[in-house]
C-alpha cells in the first residue's frame, strides 16, 4: 500500500530531516507514528501525501507517486493537519462544497461521527471552538473513506472526553482496504487504538512493530520494588512502586503502556531494538 | 495534462463560496470609491466629469485593479494551514490554473466594467441634468479599451506567475517584477538605439548632425537631423522596418504571455508546503 525506499528529505542540504527511510505499510491497520518534537514526523507524512517531495529515494503510495498529486491519488488520501483554518460557512455548506471532490464520501458516516462528537450539523463553522472545528474536520476526514488517512497530532486541542470519543470513532471506522497513520508526540492518546508502532528517531524509522509482537517480547508491569522482578530494561517511579518494562521471558500477558514503551525505546535503544531486529 | 470539467466547476463554486464575503465587500468598496471620485470630478472640474476623463479613468483603473485582483487569486497558498488544504484538494494544477484564468482574465474585468459603467452612468446623469455639464456618457468606444485589454493580456500572465511564486507581499513583488524588466528593457533599447545613430554619424554629410529621438524594437527608429545654415527647425525621420518583417516582434510579444502562463502552471504543479 505504501512503500518508501531509501527516502531522503531535507528543507536545505545542511539539515537533513529524513535519511534513508524504508517503510512498508499494509492496508487494514492503524499505525502510530511516534517521535520527539521536531524529529520529522510531519515531514514524513507530508512526503507520503505529496505535500513535500523527497530529495532522493522512492515513495509509492497506492500505486501512485505522491509528488505528482494526481486528483485520482488525492481522492484516496486524506490528511488531517495539525493546524487548520476552516472557511466562514455552515457545516452543511462545507459538506456541499468539499464532499463532491471525494467520490467515496459517506454523508451517513459523517453524520454519525458528528453525533458521536456531539456537534450539531446546523452549526456555522466560525461559531465553533477550535476543538469543535477539529472534530468536524476529523469527521470529514473519516467520512471521505479515503484509502489512506494521515492524521497529524489529531488529539491536540481536544479535551479529555473528546480524546475518548476520538478513539471510539477511529476504532469503529477502519475498513480492510484502508490504512490510518496517526502521528503524535502525545503517545498516551494512542493507547489501545493502534495496531503497529513506528518510531522515528535520528532521521529514520528505528522501529516498526505490531503491538502483539511488542507484548510478546516485552512485559509491562507495576511492582512495589525493583527487587521483585528480574533486572528490568526500563523503569519509572509510579504512585505505588514502579512501572517496569522487562523482557517477557515467561510469555506473560500484559497490556502495553504506549508511553512507557516509547520512553523505554528512547532511553534504552541498545537494549530494546535488538529484540525486534529481523 | 489532467482536466475534468466537473472538478473545474466544483472548484469554481468553491472559489465563490469561500471568498463570497470578500468579493461582495470588494465590489461595494469599489463602487463607493468610484462614486466618491466621480462625483468629486463632476462637481469640481471646470467641465464636469468629461468623456475623455471617463475613458482614461476606466482604462487605467481596470488595468491597475485587475493586476491587484490577480495578485490575490492564489492567496490560499500564502499561509501554511490554507496551503495544506488547498494542495490536498483533489484537483489538478490545470484545473486550478483554469479557475484562476477565468476569474482574473474574464470575470473580474467584466464585473469591474459593469460596476464602472453603473457608477459613471449615475454620475453622468447628475453631471448633465443637475450640474449642467454637457458631457457624453462613455460606454466603450473600442479605442482605449483595446489598448487596455492588450496591456492586460500582456501583463496578467506575469501577474499570475508572481501570484503563485510569491507567498508574501505578493502585490509589491509583482509590481517590481513588472516594472524592473520594463525599465531595463527601455534603458537598453535607448542605449542601443543611440549607439546605432552615433555609428551612422561619420557617414553624414559635412555639418549635418544625427541624433536619436525614439525607437520601438522591430518597428521604427526616429532620428532628428540638424542641417547647418538652415533656419528652419531640425527635421525628424522615422526609419521604418517593412511591415512584412515586423511579425518577428509581434510574434515575440504574443509568445511572452503564453510563456508566463506555462511557467505559472509549472510553478503551481510544483508547489510544496
Amino acid at each position: 500500500m505504501i512503500s518508501l525506499q531509501h527516502l531522503h528529505f531535507a528543507y536545505n542540504k545542511a539539515v537533513p530531516i529524513l535519511q534513508d527511510v524504508n517503510l512498508e505499510l499494509s492496508p487494514g491497520r492503524i499505525y502510530g507514528l511516534l517521535g520527539k518534537n521536531g524529529v520529522g514526523k510531519s515531514s514524513l507524512m507530508y512526503n507520503m501525501c505529496g505535500l513535500l517531495f523527497p530529495s532522493s529515494g522512492s515513495c509509492s503510495v497506492l500505486g501512485h507517486t505522491p509528488s505528482r498529486r494526481d486528483p485520482a491519488f488525492l481522492q484516496q488520501v486524506c490528511l488531517l493537519p495539525e493546524d487548520f483554518e476552516m472557511p466562514a460557512m455552515s457545516i452543511d455548506q462545507y459538506i456541499r462544497l468539499y464532499a463532491p471532490f471525494y467520490p467515496a464520501f459517506s454523508s451517513d458516516a459523517f453524520e454519525g461521527h458528528l453525533q458521536t462528537f456531539g456537534i450539531p450539523r446546523q452549526q456555522s463553522l466560525p461559531a465553533l471552538s477550535h476543538g469543535q472545528q477539529k472534530k468536524v474536520l476529523i469527521s470529514f476526514t473519516l467520512a471521505t473513506n479515503a484509502r489512506l488517512i494521515l492524521m497529524d497530532e489529531p488529539t491536540n486541542g481536544l479535551d479529555v472526553p473528546s480524546k475518548r470519543q476520538f478513539r471510539k470513532v477511529i476504532a469503529g471506522s477502519l475498513r480492510e482496504d484502508q490504512s490510518i497513520v496517526i502521528s503524535t508526540h502525545q503517545v498516551k492518546d494512542l493507547d489501545s487504538l493502534i495496531d503497529e508502532v513506528l518510531i522515528l528517531e535520528d532521521h529514520r524509522i528505528i522501529l516498526q512493530e505490531a503491538i502483539s509482537s511488542i507484548t510478546e517480547k516485552l512485559s509491562f508491569r507495576q511492582v512495589m520494588s525493583l527487587e521483585e522482578t528480574e533486572a528490568p530494561i526500563y523503569s519509572e517511579g509510579a504512585l505505588k512502586g514502579y512501572a517496569v518494562v522487562a523482557v517477557n521471558r515467561k510469555a506473560e500477558q500484559s497490556r502495553m503502556d504506549m508511553e512507557m514503551f516509547f520512553n523505554a525505546v528512547m532511553t534504552e535503544k541498545e537494549k530494546i531494538l535488538p529484540l525486534f531486529n529481523r | 495534462m489532467n482536466f475534468s470539467f466537473h472538478r473545474f466547476i466544483l472548484l469554481l463554486k468553491m472559489q465563490f463560496a469561500v471568498n463570497r464575503r470578500f468579493y461582495l465587500l470588494g465590489i461595494a468598496a469599489l463602487a463607493g470609491l468610484l462614486l466618491v471620485y466621480m462625483f468629486f470630478r463632476a462637481a469640481n472640474g471646470d467641465f464636469g466629469f468629461e468623456f475623455d476623463a471617463q475613458e482614461e479613468n476606466y482604462a487605467f483603473t481596470m488595468c491597475f485593479l485587475t493586476v491587484v485582483f490577480g495578485t490575490m487569486i492564489f492567496r490560499q497558498l500564502g499561509s501554511k494551514p490554507q496551503r495544506i488544504q488547498a494542495l490536498m484538494l483533489p484537483v489538478s494544477a490545470l484545473e486550478r490554473m483554469s479557475v484562476a484564468f477565468l476569474m482574473v482574465f474574464i470575470l473580474f474585468p467584466i464585473v469591474y466594467t459593469l460596476v464602472y459603467f453603473l457608477c459613471s452612468g449615475l454620475v453622468n446623469l447628475v453631471d448633465v441634468h443637475v450640474l449642467s455639464h454637457p458631457n457624453e456618457w462613455y460606454l466603450l468606444n473600442g479605442e482605449m479599451e483595446i489598448k487596455a485589454l492588450t496591456i492586460l493580456m500582456l501583463t496578467l500572465p506575469v501577474v499570475l506567475f508572481c501570484a503563485v511564486w510569491f507567498r508574501r507581499l505578493t502585490f509589491v513583488k509583482t509590481m517590481v517584477m513588472l516594472c524592473v524588466p520594463l525599465l531595463v528593457f527601455s534603458f537598453f533599447n535607448s542605449v542601443l538605439s543611440k549607439m546605432v545613430v552615433n555609428n551612422a554619424a561619420p557617414s553624414a554629410p559635412k555639418g549635418v548632425e544625427y541624433s536619436y529621438w525614439a525607437s520601438t524594437p522591430f518597428s521604427y527608429l526616429a532620428v532628428v537631423v540638424k542641417t547647418p545654415n538652415v533656419e528652419s527647425d531640425p527635421q525628424s525621420f522615422n526609419v521604418l522596418l517593412p511591415a512584412g518583417q515586423q511579425w518577428v516582434f509581434t510574434l515575440f510579444l504574443c509568445l511572452i504571455p503564453f510563456l508566463f502562463l506555462y511557467l505559472a502552471y509549472l510553478k503551481l504543479r510544483e508547489q510544496e508546503l
